[in-house]
């Protein structure tokens, strides 16, 4: 099997946490994940608040303040050498689960920005000027974003759900190997939902990838996952296909985690 | 009249760097101020005004004057500036004034200015420039003549041999311009200091008449070891606009003071700037603003991004007389320091005798935002490029202008 990505005992704590050995994150806020996700398959991650799913999505986007160990590859590629750019000239791309505003960039320059950025680091040829604002205001438009938005500065003063969207349209644009959304649905109105729902369903062409953090159904419904994966306390603790996130839904996460625990014969002290 | 402090005679000692015979008038007000106070120093009476900007050992170095270089070694200087800054040759239509340490070398539309400006204690380089015998022009913009480029380089040629002798030439103009009734004017100023040890010393006078707009922008950068000294002083009529726009960078010394005059009703003044000073530069805004009349509006932005050991200042005041009803003031300065030796200080002052005003100031000291940088760095842009772009959408608001050409000179001068 061709996995995209590969992820191994991949540890993360709070780097410079050393002075505080009591507290909570002292055993690291990620504790040994391993996941491995074929290429052009759907992943979903789901866990409770503070599991430590966006900073497992941080930490494969390059984000410091971390001490990592563990091993990832992406695309045959030693991810955690790589410089945040690096990995999104590679072809990962992160949706935030709280985008950045920043005032005074205006969102076509940024994607401009960010497209010319990436196509000079892959040795491409830049785009044409005018044809990349034609192509970013249709697919600004089959999101239902208001062509207005692209005026304005980047997520300043943007609703969380405008947030959300625009999120998805940089995906769009930039059209990533990796997607990571990190609870990309939290925050979206039906409509907007849907929409989210169908460009990930039309970009999915069995080459792009997804790693989907949600704590919905709802998303998951529309887009049927190959895998969902149980995030809980820093590790991975079930996987399954998409009727875990059903049973989920009734069992709830810490019978989940009692199970485990039980499973594997300890006691776990924070229960 | 100056008003000497009679009581407390605790000023000290004038500290001066040794002037060459016969720079200074023989009277006059302005040489009783540069004589009798010298230097800022502390406990001078532009002490308040000049906290943060020492220039004292501008004493240990005597002063020499350059003379007018010959019309051939002109061209040479025009030359050597157009090929390290095209950018100048960008403004056909303007009406260019070059000015070669000091001294004009365009004789055009423009007439010697005898005229002696007001100045007090709190501008001893303003006083200096007043005191000296230097050249001194008048010009008149109108629907005619509305573009004006003045251009100040120093011919560096003597350079070495000066830091040896411990001698700084020194450049001072004095300039007047009419912005004549109802005309729109535009006043580019590009100030490019490529020689160490120099001391430039200029002083403006702009009186905008009635219904005029005039719009004042100034390219300006620094070499390491330079003293740069400009005051602006502004005068606005009824119904008349000026809008300053300053783009100031360089490893040097900067103090650019402007002092604008709300007359007459209906006046209005923007105030805009971006500056960055790098090495040991250090560049110094000061502002005054004089609401004399009721209805009268102020906007005074200024940004700045401050690296490496540099120093950024902005001291800004508003003033609103107690017959000057209904005004508008309002003040904003912000800086970026991009290094943890880069220094910023702001003092914002407000001084107000009206009753019905609407007057702010703000003032903020920040670093780049880590959080913004990683965003930008994942969507591909490298560390310098997010930091480029931060930076630019940062200043950008302290820097437009009407005029298209300008704008874009402005913005390439600084970005
Ligand atoms: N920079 C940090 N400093 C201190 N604690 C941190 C930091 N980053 C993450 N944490 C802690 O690590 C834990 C995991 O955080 P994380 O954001 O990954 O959770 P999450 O699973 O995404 O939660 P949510 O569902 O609420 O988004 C939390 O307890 C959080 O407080
Ligand atoms: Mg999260």
């Amino acid at each position: 099997m061709e996995y995209l990505l590969k992820v191994e005992e991949l540890h993360a704590r709070i780097a410079d946490d050393d002075d505080n050995p009591d507290s909570e994150h002292a055993k690291g806020i990620l504790r040994g994940i391993s996941l491995n996700i074929p290429k052009g398959e759907v992943h979903a991650i789901m866990g409770p608040n503070g599991s430590g799913k966006s900073t497992l999505a941080g930490v494969l986007a390059g984000r410091e303040g971390f001490e990592v160990e563990g091993k990832v590859t992406f695309d045959g590629e030693d991810l955690l050498a790589l410089e945040p750019e690096e990995r999104a000239h590679k072809g990962l791309f992160l949706a935030f689960q709280y985008p950045i505003a920043l005032p005074g960039v205006q969102g076509m320059r940024f994607l401009g920005e960010a497209l010319d950025a990436q196509n000079r680091a892959r040795g491409e040829k830049q785009e044409d000027k005018i044809k990349q604002v034609k192509r970013v205001r249709k697919q600004a438009q089959e999101l239902g974003i208001d062509e207005s938005m692209l005026k304005r500065a980047v997520n300043d003063g943007f609703s969380g759900g405008e947030k959300k969207r625009n999120e998805m349209l940089q995906l769009a644009v930039l059209k990533p190997k990796l997607a990571i959304l990190d609870e990309t649905d939290s925050g979206l109105d039906i409509d907007a939902m849907r929409s989210v729902a169908n460009a990930l369903q039309n970009m999915r062409d069995g080459e792009r990838t997804f790693l989907i953090i949600t704590h919905y159904q709802r998303l998951l419904q529309y887009i049927q996952p190959d895998r969902v994966h149980v995030l809980l306390e820093g590790r991975i603790i079930q996987s399954g296909d998409k009727s875990l996130c059903e049973k989920l839904e009734e069992t709830g996460y810490t019978a989940l985690l009692k199970k485990y625990e039980d499973d594997e014969g300890q006691v776990n002290a924070y229960l | 009249m100056l008003t000497y402090n009679t009581k407390t005679q605790a000023y000290p000692a004038p500290i001066l760097p040794s002037l060459p015979n016969g720079l200074l008038r023989e009277k006059g007000d302005a040489r009783e101020i540069i004589l009798k106070y010298g230097l800022p120093q502390h406990r001078s009476p532009c002490a308040e005004a000049w906290k943060y900007t020492s220039i004292k050992s501008l004493a240990k170095y005597s002063v020499t004057l350059p003379q007018k270089i010959s019309t051939t070694d002109a061209k040479i200087v025009e030359q050597q500036l157009l090929e390290s800054t095209p950018y100048i040759n960008n403004f056909p239509d303007a009406l260019r004034l070059l000015f070669i340490d000091g001294h004009l070398h365009t004789k055009k539309d423009i007439t010697p200015y005898a005229g002696t400006p007001h100045v007090d204690e709190k501008q001893p380089m303003a006083a200096l420039n007043i005191a000296s015998r230097c050249e001194a022009w008048k010009i008149t913009l109108d629907e005619k003549n509305p573009f004006l480029h003045i251009i100040s380089v120093e011919s560096s040629e003597k350079t070495p041999k000066k830091k040896q002798n411990h001698s700084m030439n020194l450049s001072q103009k004095r300039l007047r311009i009419e912005v004549a009734e109802n005309s729109h004017a535009t006043i580019l100023q590009t100030s490019l200091n490529a020689s160490e040890y120099c001391w430039a010393n200029d002083f403006f006078e702009i009186n905008v008449a009635q219904g005029a707009s005039c719009e004042h922008v100034v390219l300006h950068s620094s070499a390491p070891n330079s003293h740069n000294f400009t005051r602006g002083v502004v005068n606005i009529a009824e119904n008349g606009h000026y809008k300053h726009v300053s783009a100031l960078r360089g490893k040097g010394l900067t103090r650019q003071e402007v002092s604008v005059n709300l007359n007459a009703e209906n006046a209005a003044c923007a105030l805009h700037g971006a500056y960055r000073p790098e090495g040991t530069g250090h560049i110094d805004n000061s502002t005054e603003i004089v609401h004399a009349k009721p209805n009268c509006s102020s906007d005074a932005l200024f940004k700045g991004v401050i690296e490496d050991q540099a120093c950024g200042i902005f001291h800004g005041k508003i003033y609103v007389a107690k017959e000057a009803q209904k005004t508008k003031g309002f003040q904003m300065s912000r800086a970026l320091l991009l290094s943890n030796h880069a220094r910023a200080y702001h003092k914002p002052e407000l001084e107000i005798y009206a009753d019905d005003v609407k007057c702010s100031h703000g003032a903020t000291i920040g670093e780049l935002n880590e959080e913004q940088i990683f965003y930008l760095r994942a969507r591909g842009l490298t560390q310098k490029r997010a930091q480029d772009l931060l930076l630019e959408a940062f200043l950008n608001e302290a820097l437009t202008c009407k005029h298209n050409e300008c704008q874009k000179t402005l913005r390439a001068h600084i970005l």
